[in-house]
């Protein structure tokens, strides 16, 4: 009896606890010892009776998607790799929105959050109630943005893991992130437009501020809360896009070289090129037919990706692999925007010099795949 | 010997369930030991295959557990019963067989192989 219990403990070692999981275990269990109550009660010797039983409980794997073990995880295959399929790559591509959104969401409510007190400083508002105000514009960005973590924090398998995704679900992807750069193109210019010219009602309203002081109490003050509106909605579209983009690419990178499945990823394309109708570029070896292929065209020129930058338009280059990069380095390439939007806004704030400050998005949207060429060469 | 392939059997491994709850409740060794004995052994059911059949039912409402002791032993058990909707996916899933084998049934030479 004891090695029966002790089989079933094994076999469920490495499951979550949880209820479901514990239920299961007791339900085998109790079979499995009326099985072999039964064997030993008709005679069978007790190694007998265990091997039967044994032999006859069959696998674990039949019940991962009734323990939710699976629920929401890709299932893993016999060598270990996690299988992206359609439903899970749809999944993803939902959450990476909602988790985009509450981040990006989050973090413009704090930078929304002086406006209460700005507001609240031509005399409208009592000063308690502003900060109280600010504060809650504080909290609300934090919670988005934890809210928002948490939920994601089940797809870090797809960055930790070997993973792997067929072909019709690689394709899927792959159009739907192409149908996403237009998006991302417009939300980006949009954005920085947005950071650029968010002094502008500043300036407006302080040159014509007899009038508007008329109207809205104190111009200045109006103006400074209009430039903190125009920074948090575009910063949030920056971020928001940027977000999207980035682990839309990770999902498309999940095909590496150590799978047969990575022989279509977008880095090893000649199988998937001539299988898409492109044919194969001939007298180019190896990965050199990579460039202008389907997986690669919609990333040519893209800024926001990581470790990518500098990849498109050179044929032949071993591709940029960021899991080979190392702590730091990983870290500034994953979270390259955030920083320079982090360093933007600092920066603004300490000088005020709006009108220029924005020079730091197109010079850190230039200088983007020298950083993470330099941090892979280190 | 020639085996049951288990592709084969999981799509009525259901079936075979709900027809030995389809008149008292009962538990999983006893519904295993039952499948085994209207078979006459040629087909023995895996543990997991009958409890992911078990709870994959009860999710989908066919079945209801509840625990029990068992009359004889008075050992207490999960004990697992049919609900209407249950009886109504059976027979479903009975008339499902009926037109399966009829089709497959088409494709078995009897003689000349």
């Amino acid at each position: 009896m004891n090695m029966i219990r002790n089989y079933l403990e094994s076999m469920f070692a490495a499951l979550p606890n949880t209820a479901e999981v514990r239920r299961a275990k007791d339900e085998l269990g109790q079979m499995m010892e009326d099985k072999f109550s039964e064997l030993i009660g008709q005679g069978v010797s007790e190694n007998e009776a265990i091997a039967t039983v044994i032999s006859e409980f069959g696998n674990l794997n039949e019940i991962a998607a009734d323990l939710g073990i699976d629920e929401t995880i890709a299932r893993k295959n016999a060598d270990g790799r996690y299988a992206i399929t359609m439903d899970v790559a749809k999944d993803y591509m939902l959450d990476i929105n909602i988790f985009a959104l509450r981040v990006s969401l989050g973090i413009a409510l704090m930078i929304l959050s002086p406006i209460m007190p700005i507001l609240g400083g031509n005399g409208s508002m009592s000063m308690g109630l502003s900060l109280a105000g600010m504060f809650m514009l504080i909290f609300g960005g934090i919670f988005l943005i934890i809210l928002g973590t948490s939920h994601f924090s089940k797809w870090k398998f797809i960055r930790r893991n070997p993973c792997f995704m067929d072909f019709q679900t690689y394709n899927y992807v792959e159009n739907e992130s192409s149908k996403f750069n237009s998006t991302y193109a417009f939300r980006l210019v949009l954005g920085i437009m947005l950071n650029c010219i968010c002094w502008l009602p500043l300036v407006i309203l302080v040159d014509n501020s007899s009038l508007m002081n008329r109207i809205f109490g104190s111009a200045a003050l109006l103006g400074l809360a209009l430039l903190f509106t125009c920074v948090a909605f575009g910063v949030m579209l920056i971020v928001d896009s940027g977000m999207i983009k980035l682990n839309y690419s990770l999902l498309l990178h999940v095909n590496d070289k150590k799978t047969i499945s990575g022989s279509y990823g977008h880095r090893y394309q000649n199988d998937a090129g001539m299988q898409g109708g492109v044919s194969g570029q001939p007298g180019q070896p190896g990965m050199g037919a990579q460039a202008g292929q389907p997986g690669q065209s919609s990333q040519a020129g893209q800024p926001g990706q990581p470790g990518m930058g500098a990849q498109a338009g050179q044929p032949g280059q071993e591709p940029r692999n960021y899991e080979k990069l190392d702590g730091w380095g990983k870290t500034i390439v994953h979270s390259y925007w955030p920083i320079v939007t982090c360093i933007y806004l600092v920066y603004s704030f300490m000088t005020m010099h709006w009108a220029t400050t924005w020079l730091i998005w197109p010079v850190a949207a230039a200088a983007r795949p020298f950083v993470s060429k330099a941090l892979k060469n280190k | 010997m020639v085996e049951i392939s288990s592709d084969v059997i999981r799509g009525y491994t259901d079936t075979m369930i709900l027809s030995i709850l389809w008149d008292e409740p009962s538990y999983g060794y006893e519904i295993s030991k039952t499948i085994r004995m209207i078979s006459d052994g040629k087909y023995v059911i895996k543990e997991t295959t009958l409890y992911s059949a078990f709870s994959r039912m009860e999710k989908n409402g066919y079945l209801k557990s509840f625990p029990m002791e068992d009359l004889k032993t008075g050992k207490k058990r999960t004990y697992y019963s049919m609900t209407d909707a249950g009886r109504k996916y059976y027979i479903e899933k009975c008339e499902e067989w009926e037109l399966t084998k009829e089709v497959i049934e088409l494709f078995i030479r009897k003689e000349g192989v």
